[in-house]
């Protein structure tokens, strides 16, 4: 009738459970408690605390009781039962409703089953007790007759007031020792552990989905900056235009768009993991086969130059950063600037910093407010994943050109991707 | 008709699509008298100011001049546009909603002589409606997109430009026909007035506190009174106090 929609997907009772999901458990002794209540490592840690607290107060009972009656026998034997009797009831409830947990019953029945067993082993453990207590108690009865020591005095004439708030006290003694040590807070844990568990399942799910979802918009950011619509069609158009006119010139803007496409798409296959590591190498030729059709269909407007050390070309080096400068360059300076244009991209290595520069002669900044969003995105990238040890500087002369330039701290050495046969 | 008397002027920097446009337009409109061909937004200007084109096929992003600016001068002669762009989709949009014509590039004999047949239509009826309103909506639509938040401020140091990220910025003030920009290790001039600079900037992010002062909140550390009576305000680790006026006080109670 009230059977929950989607049965809660359950976890392993034999494996600890995530962090999130812990009350407690850090001591070494209650480490028991990072497991499943109820779960088979759960009970046996449970078990050798229990067990270890009852023997220490066994051996003081036995030590005791064998002083009074002067016959350490008795004592040991007292003793032992207190440590067998205790133990059981701490035990019976635990064990049995570990026991109902592993048939791993629908929810509705493992709970019925959990408290009743609790409840069984409290029972049990009440009908050994008692019988544990008195035969103690005739064995060190007979103990004090054989030494005709005198009885420890038992008050027989006691007040009925006195003697109801014994009870009550007795009573309610019985029910903490039983309710608590007997598997009440055990039983608590239980029921709150499987919201506990749900809710930590809800949370990962969420920031799974969460990571999906930022991944895609990354994988999709970087292919839209990289492989612009605007510029697509645009080079297009220059082929197209070039097909009847100029069979050679277009088959060089086709063959520059197809290695530019080829330095840039493969990022987006594998796994994208080319995002978020890529070289400093990749990057340059991002640039260079972009230049390289610019320069084409510029006509022989634009020249450009890309300096960097063979050795720089494997450190690693985040995408979209330097292609976003060279772009803001041709669309912003050389473009906007009548007659011939230059850029030139310069990668050099100081003690601990990696700094590229894009050089252009074109028309500069303007004084002024700019809502441009790509270097914006360059700035955030770079906070992002240096803290504020990387930078983006932008100075311009007007009329003269802009230098933009990426300051990135040099990373630890296990971090660099090795060219393929670089290892002897 | 013998002679149309129909000039057009076609601007477009890149050399093979230009030629490309001039022998698809000669094929689709065989009856205009003339087609000049421009290399850039100068060169376009110029054309349009001697020859008074009907017609003009504009690239919106030329070097020298920008399309939209050929535009006005087109339409201010009386002229037709039709602008040519290779993929912008605020621009699409844009030209939809304000009727001013465009090709997209690569541009097809079809959609061209499908455009040709449009401007043809117009030529005859003359219903051009405002056109000179549709290129300033059109420009509008094309500026830096949407929010006009201000994420950047080029500020000059000395006789170079500087580019600032907004999020470097610790404070603007106010100094005779300038507006100081500091940051954290720098200091700028814009000539932009306070006033344009709030409206781009997140009210959150960056409160007025003076009349000549507009400052990084995150960056405030205390607000004190001097012996006149004065208030001041003192940034997280920096030495300089700046002012306060009464009326944008209400801002710190309760902070």
């Amino acid at each position: 009738m009230n059977a929950p929609p989607a049965p809660p997907p359950s976890y392993p009772l034999d494996r600890s459970l995530p962090p999130d999901v812990l009350i407690g458990g850090n001591t070494v002794w209650s480490r028991y408690r990072q497991f499943p209540v109820f779960s088979g490592p759960w009970l046996r840690g449970r078990t050798v605390l229990f067990a270890s607290v009852i023997a220490v107060f066994a051996a003081v009972t036995a030590f005791g009781v064998g002083f009074s009656a002067r016959d350490y026998g008795v004592g040991v034997l007292s003793g032992l039962h207190l440590l067998a009797a205790f133990t059981l009831m701490a035990t019976a409830g635990p064990a049995l409703a570990t026991w109902v947990r592993y048939r791993r019953w629908p929810a509705v029945k493992e709970r019925r089953g959990v408290v009743l067993a609790v409840l069984v082993g409290i029972g049990v453990s009440f009908v050994a007790d008692f019988w544990a207590s008195s035969y103690v108690e005739q064995v060190v009865e007979a103990a004090y007759r054989s030494n005709d020591q005198p009885l420890p005095a038992i008050a027989e004439e006691v007040p009925m007031a006195e003697r109801a708030v014994a009870l009550t006290i007795n009573l309610a003694f019985l029910v903490v020792v039983y309710g608590l040590f007997g598997g009440g807070l055990a039983l608590r844990a239980y029921f709150s552990e499987q919201r506990r568990w749900l809710d930590n399942h809800h949370a990962q799910e969420v920031a799974q989905l969460r990571e999906a979802k930022q991944h895609s918009d990354l994988r999709l950011g970087v292919l839209q900056a990289q492989v612009e619509p605007h510029f697509l069609f645009n080079t297009l158009a220059s082929v197209r235009a070039l097909v009847r006119q100029d069979p050679a010139q277009a088959e060089a803007t086709l063959d520059a768009l197809v290695d530019h496409l080829r330095s840039t798409i493969p990022q987006l296959r594998d796994d994208g993991d080319g995002l978020v590591h890529s070289t400093l190498g990749q990057q340059l030729d991002i640039c260079a086969s972009y230049l390289e059709l610019m320069r084409l269909r510029m006509g022989g407007r634009l020249s450009y130059a890309i300096e960097a050390d063979e050795g720089l070309r494997a450190r690693p080096y985040p995408p979209l950063l330097l292609i976003t400068l060279v772009e803001n360059a041709i669309k912003h300076g050389i473009e906007p600037k009548p007659g011939p244009g230059r850029v030139v991209v310069r990668a050099l290595e100081d003690a601990d910093h990696l700094n590229v520069t894009v050089v252009d002669d074109g028309v500069g900044l303007q004084p002024g407010l700019g809502s441009g969003v790509g270097l914006a995105n360059v700035r955030e990238q770079l906070l992002e994943r240096y803290g504020g040890r990387a930078a983006l500087h932008m100075r311009s002369t007007p009329g003269q050109g802009v230098e933009a330039e990426i300051r990135l701290p040099l990373e630890a050495p296990e971090t660099t991707v090795e060219p393929d046969g670089a290892r002897a | 008709m013998t002679s149309s008397g129909l000039v057009a002027i076609v601007a477009e920097d890149e050399a093979p699509q230009r030629a490309a446009l001039l022998s698809m337009l000669a094929d689709a409109w065989p009856e205009l008298e003339s087609v000049t061909a421009c290399d850039d937004g100068v060169a376009a200007l110029q054309a349009v100011a001697e020859l008074r084109p009907a017609v003009a096929f504009l690239d919106i992003r030329m070097p020298g001049v920008s399309g939209l600016d050929v535009a006005r001068a087109v339409v201010a002669a009386g002229g037709l546009v039709v602008f040519t762009t290779a993929y912008d989709e605020y621009a699409i949009r844009a030209f939809e909603a304000g009727a001013v014509d465009y090709l997209l590039k690569p541009v097809q004999p079809v959609h061209l002589a499908r455009a040709v047949g449009r401007l043809r239509e117009r030529l005859a009826t003359r219903d051009d409606g405002d056109l000179q309103a549709r290129v300033d909506e059109l420009e509008a639509a094309l500026r830096p997109r949407g929010d006009r938040q201000v994420r950047w401020i080029s500020a000059s140091v000395g006789d170079s430009v500087r580019m600032i990220g907004i999020d470097e910025v610790l404070y603007f003030q106010a100094q005779d026909k300038y507006v100081r920009v500091v940051t954290g290790e720098a200091e700028a001039v814009i000539r932009t007035p306070l006033k344009d600079l709030l409206a781009g900037l997140d009210p959150d992010t960056f409160w007025q506190v003076h009349r000549g002062v507009v400052v990084r909140v995150a960056a405030i550390d205390r607000v004190r009174k001097d012996e006149l009576g004065k208030w001041h305000l003192c940034l997280r680790g920096r030495g300089e106090s700046l002012p306060v006026s009464g009326a944008f006080l209400h801002r710190f109670r309760g902070m």
